[in-house]
């Protein structure tokens, strides 16, 4: 009897976990599902309250390719999102490394400079970096927001070091005996091994760019022909606010894409992080 | 260091360092420096095109405190983070522990969810979650109205800051519980099963199981993951910022970010904003100073 109580109570439990599980996962798809259909629905359809498209309309699509400039938006964000990244990785890795594996002076005081940096909200210090752009007469370009990177993040930096101190120094020390340089110990020993990490680390910063509103808001909202996605969206959703199926036809299209990259990266993403944890 | 120093392996770890002092430097340091200067001027939109600015003192610094809206900013924007991170972080570790004991059909389906959640960039996940609270065309209502016999029919959801912030949280919670989830959820799966059936064999109840095994196998797991989430929502802009744009009272929703932009961008009055601006640095300081202390007795260890 005591079994079989044990074994009904075992069903019980596993329907309930699955349901609670069904509904979140329900909540998590919901918005989507509904911003999918709504974009395949007539002007009219959106304000009822139906929420199955009768009939399906491809008009939004077709309108979303005509009227909003699709291509010029995405051309900005895959040259902000690209130049950022590869620019990230040359200047932080080394800086990262050299905070996880080398003790020297004031390496302690550079930390906690990066940590305050990396805390700090970007609007913070935007002030008197706007008036030095305007006065190099960059504003209006997304070169403001690339070229930072060619010195470094101070997110990635953190982010890069945590795994730097994963990797144990006497693989490093080996390498040095060999006759290696900092920079031979670095690129041979040090990359390969945290080569997820890196990639963590270039996902989150390309997935930054592309999502980044409030600098393009910053620098370019004056300009049409630098806007990226994110902040051609906002535009578009401001002043079409209540063209539902148009609004919805274009936010699918913008994040489509993102969707597809990131189902590829999201494993090499999560590994990443759990590289800091369990190993170290 | 081994015992083949040479000259050229004691110069490299500051050639290495060149950028990272470079990005304090020019891209934090100088930029601190000119907003502690502008913060004690008078400095509005004349003087970003060249008119001279005279300092005044504590000027800008004793107007920004005697202003109550600053405060309210403060506190706000503490609360929001301290609320959406507990709840992240909470909601997150529980999907993932769930996702360990489901059957593979239903973790799948769980898992597409969240990746698609997660991968929505913030300001369509705000564009979306704001029609969806909308006032007269919004799913909630709807379904509140109709579903539960509530009267929600033409609910304003924003116009209120209580549940403004409600709206809000849900949106970030929303779109920062996918990498909570999954990254705990990967950490768990590298916890030895052999060790989860020992405790089990000696009665330990599932609560005690998560906090005599699971959190310490993930503590550094759960630092960084927390770490992030509370930058994250402390800086948090985007949401704030398109929401207010639906329909929220600024003066009444703004949260740190969106503030020093208003006072400082938005009205021109860099001054002002510079002085907010050094006061939140001298908090953050304060912040990461305990952080950092944690931070370096624990890898001495």
């Amino acid at each position: 009897m005591n079994h079989n109580t044990q074994s009904r109570h075992r069903v019980l439990n596993f329907i309930a976990d699955n349901t609670i599980l069904a509904v979140l996962g329900a909540l998590f798809i919901a918005p989507i599902v509904l911003v999918l259909l709504t974009s395949f629905m007539s002007g009219r359809q959106t304000l009822t309250a139906s929420w199955w498209p009768d009939p399906w309309e491809w008009d939004n699509y077709v309108k979303a390719f005509t009227e909003v400039p699709l291509a010029s938006w995405f051309a900005n964000s895959t040259m902000y999102a690209v130049l950022s990244t590869v620019f990230m990785i040359v200047s932080s890795v080394p800086a990262a490394y050299v905070l996880a594996k080398i003790k020297f002076r004031f390496s302690n005081v550079i930390f906690l400079a990066i940590i305050v940096a990396m805390l700090l909200p970007p609007q913070v210090t935007i002030v008197p970096i706007y008036v030095m752009w305007a006065k190099i007469g960059l504003t209006g370009t997304l070169w403001p927001l690339i070229l930072p990177n060619l010195l470094g993040s101070a997110f990635s930096i953190f982010l890069l070091r945590q795994f730097f101190l994963t990797i144990p120094s006497a693989y490093a020390d080996a390498a040095r005996v060999d006759g290696a340089g900092e920079v031979g110990v670095l690129l041979k020993v040090m990359v390969p091994m945290t080569r997820s990490g890196i990639a963590a680390a270039a996902i989150f910063q390309f997935f930054y760019s592309w999502n980044d509103f409030f600098g393009p808001l910053l620098y370019t909202s004056e300009n049409q022909q630098a806007w990226p996605v994110a902040y051609g969206l906002a535009t578009f959703h401001g002043s079409h606010g209540t063209d539902w199926g148009m609004t919805m036809a274009v936010t699918m299209l913008v994040t489509l894409p993102v969707v597809i990259v990131f189902f590829f990266a999201q494993r090499v993403f999560v590994e990443g992080i759990n590289l800091t944890g369990v190993t170290g | 260091m081994s015992t083949l120093v040479n000259r050229r392996a004691r110069f490299t770890p500051y050639m290495l360092l060149i950028p990272a002092t470079a990005v304090l430097l020019v891209v934090i340091g100088w930029p601190l420096i000119q907003l502690f200067i502008i913060s004690f001027q008078e400095f509005g939109r004349a003087q970003v095109f060249g008119a001279p600015a005279p300092f005044i003192g504590f000027e800008n610094y004793t107007k920004v405190l005697g202003d109550p809206a600053f405060w309210n900013v403060m506190v706000r924007s503490i609360l929001f983070c301290l609320v959406n991170v507990v709840v992240t972080m909470v909601g997150g570790t529980l999907i993932a522990l769930l996702m360990t004991k489901v059957n593979r059909f239903f973790r799948l389906l769980l898992s597409v969810g969240l990746l698609l959640a997660w991968a929505m960039p913030a300001l369509t996940a705000t564009i979306v979650w704001g029609w969806m609270f909308d006032t007269s065309y919004g799913v909630v209502n709807y379904a509140l109205t109709n579903f539960f016999g509530l009267d929600f029919h033409a609910h304003s959801w924003l116009i209120n800051p209580l549940s403004f912030f409600f709206v809000a949280t849900v949106i970030v919670v929303w779109g920062a519980i996918p990498f909570v989830a999954f990254t705990v959820y990967a950490g768990l799966t590298q916890i030895p099963d052999e060790v989860m059936e020992a405790a089990q064999l000696d009665g330990a109840r599932s609560t005690q199981r998560f906090r005599l095994i699971v959190f310490p196998y993930l503590k550094s797991i759960f630092l960084v993951v927390t770490i992030l989430q509370v930058i994250w929502d402390l800086r948090v802009f985007t949401q704030i910022y398109a929401l207010q744009g639906i329909g929220g009272i600024r003066e009444q929703t703004s949260t740190l970010g969106v503030y020093i932009y208003q006072v400082a961008l938005g009205s021109g009055e860099y001054g002002i904003g510079g002085a907010i601006a050094v006061i939140t640095v001298f908090f953050m300081m304060a912040i990461s100073l305990y952080y950092v202390r944690q931070s370096l007795k624990e890898e001495q260890l």
